[in-house]
């Protein structure tokens, strides 16, 4: 056995399979990269998912889904010859029909949320200005187990009656307030001729539009349920209202 | 570590597979809505003499119908003409308010009907079923009697705050599955985002939990043609609180 021959033997020479080449590895700021488009792309369709779905008024798809639709109505239109001199004349007489319902004569508008007024001649406003209506409370009196509501009612009324210098007959809930005792009901400290002002509207139900003596707290929620207006605005309404004529309170 | 990956993709696809599903059943909702709407209006195709208007007159004619239809009523009607971008209050005829849209957003259902379409949809007022609102209708404040004179002197003094800090926001659900989204405008600098999104969001769960529960039962998926309003703030309390519970509501296109 030559020297060479010695040397070739043993385990680490051992002739082995064909080495396979190596893949090429991907470089990690790809690898970065996918992951990073890949998550980008998922919190997008996530995000737009929840858009859709989660929107009040949804727009993009709906849109596109109801245009897919095309507008060929199923609805049986047969298109006949039509007179349209009749069909004018029809749709004049609705327009005269909602025109006549627009009271011909005077009559007041009652904004309860901004206490405003506005005083019409059929279409024409011819005044506006600040008012005050119901404060919105529940008055409780513990003692006498009894509640008052102050709250100005909506819907349309109608001056029923018509009083200049207006004299008010004060009513237990003005006492309690004030925290005075309660007088008998024929007691002469319930008649207050100031506090209504110089006119006064009925208009049913012990509601009334009437002038004030707070006059710094016009245009604020504060009544008991009546209408207050100032002293010029009240004496335009009540010089233009009759009896009859409506108050529309919203 | 392999089966930790895998796990995750099968999550992930699960998850974008449930979403695709539901955009898709939702995205249906409205084609089978106008669908439906279509055969029932075929229904009523018979009526020619309606039909036979020309386009123009007929859109006039539904306002005109559904104004005299209101009028009849004794309660505060509200009127929404979508072209004018303007809110109306009536009553019996009369027109109390007129306040203007800021922001307009509707549903797709009301741009693709026909005039004849929106006659049989619109030409009689749609009742308000029920409402949802971050306002009460009626704001009522309880107050104790005064014990004396000097308490009472007191509380007269006091005037009271009439600043709006709180955000209004409204639905009104009206029939045929119709609904209203009010939004009241108010100043910048009062925080709004919150009490939007807890108001917007929580119907949208509900929506979603309608939609799986229609998957589930088989059933149409639901969809409801919404017009989504923005107006002044003080003006949104003020329409909110005219109108009934059960009130009637005009739409003008």
């Amino acid at each position: 056995m030559t020297t060479n021959e010695y040397l070739f033997e043993g385990p680490d020479v051992q002739p082995s399979a064909p080495i396979k080449p190596e893949k090429p590895r991907r470089s990690i700021w790809k690898t970065i990269l996918f992951a990073f488009l890949s998550l980008l792309g998922l919190l997008a369709f996530v995000s737009f998912a929840l858009y859709f779905l989660f929107n009040v008024v949804p727009q993009g798809p709906e849109l596109a889904m109801a245009r897919g639709l095309g507008r060929d109505s199923t609805l049986n239109v047969e298109k006949q010859p039509v007179d349209q001199g009749k069909i004018l004349k029809e749709i004049t007489g609705l327009e005269n029909k909602i025109d006549k319902m627009t009271s011909q004569g005077p009559y007041l508008i009652v904004n309860t949320t901004e206490n405003r007024f506005y005083l019409y001649d059929g279409k024409s406003l011819i005044r506006e200005g600040r008012c005050s209506t119901g404060k919105n409370t529940r008055l409780v009196d513990q003692k006498r187990n009894k509640s008052y509501e102050f709250k100005t009612p909506r819907g349309v009324h109608q001056v029923i009656h018509k009083q200049k210098n207006p004299v008010w007959t004060k009513p237990n809930w003005a006492y309690i307030e004030d925290g005075l005792p309660i007088p008998s009901a024929t007691d002469a400290s319930r008649q207050d001729p100031y506090t209504l002002g110089d006119y006064k509207l009925d208009i049913g139900d012990g509601y009334m539009v009437h002038g004030t003596i707070w006059k710094r707290r016009m245009g604020l929620p504060v009544t008991h349920g009546c209408v207050r207006l100032l002293d010029d605005d009240l004496e335009a309404v009540f010089n233009t209202l009759s009896v009859g004529s409506k108050v529309i309170i919203y | 570590m392999k089966a930790l990956k895998i796990s995750a993709l099968v999550l992930v696809l699960i998850v974008v597979a449930g979403l695709a599903f539901l955009m898709i059943t939702a995205m249906k909702a409205p084609k089978q809505t106008l669908q439906d709407f279509n055969e029932e209006t075929a229904q009523m195709g018979k009526d020619k003499i309606v039909l036979a208007y020309p386009d123009d007159l007929l859109q006039k004619k539904t306002i005109l119908d559904a104004r005299l239809a209101m009028s009849e009523n004794d309660s505060i009607g509200l009127r929404i003409n979508l072209n004018e971008k303007a809110l109306y209050l009536e009553i019996k005829g009369i027109v109390l308010h007129k306040t203007p849209i800021l922001k307009l957003t509707t549903s797709s259902f009301f741009k693709h009907l026909n005039p004849a379409e929106k006659y049989v949809l619109f030409h009689k007022p749609l009742v308000i079923l029920r409402d949802e609102s971050t306002i009460s209708k009626d704001k009522f404040e309880t107050v104790i009697a005064p014990k004396d004179t000097l308490e009472a002197q007191a509380r007269a003094e006091i005037i009271p705050d009439t600043v709006l800090r709180e955000p209004i926001l409204y639905r009104l659900y009206l029939k045929d599955g119709i609904r209203i989204q009010v939004t009241g405008q108010l100043h910048d600098s009062i925080p709004q985002f919150w009490p939007k999104f807890k108001f917007d969001y929580g119907d949208r769960l509900n929506y979603l939990k309608e939609l799986i529960s229609s998957i589930t039962n088989k059933k149409p998926a639901p969809y409801q043609p919404t017009i989504s309003i923005v107006i002044d703030a003080k003006e949104a309390s003020a329409i909110y609180r005219a109108v009934p519970k059960k009130g009637n509501v005009i739409l003008e296109f």
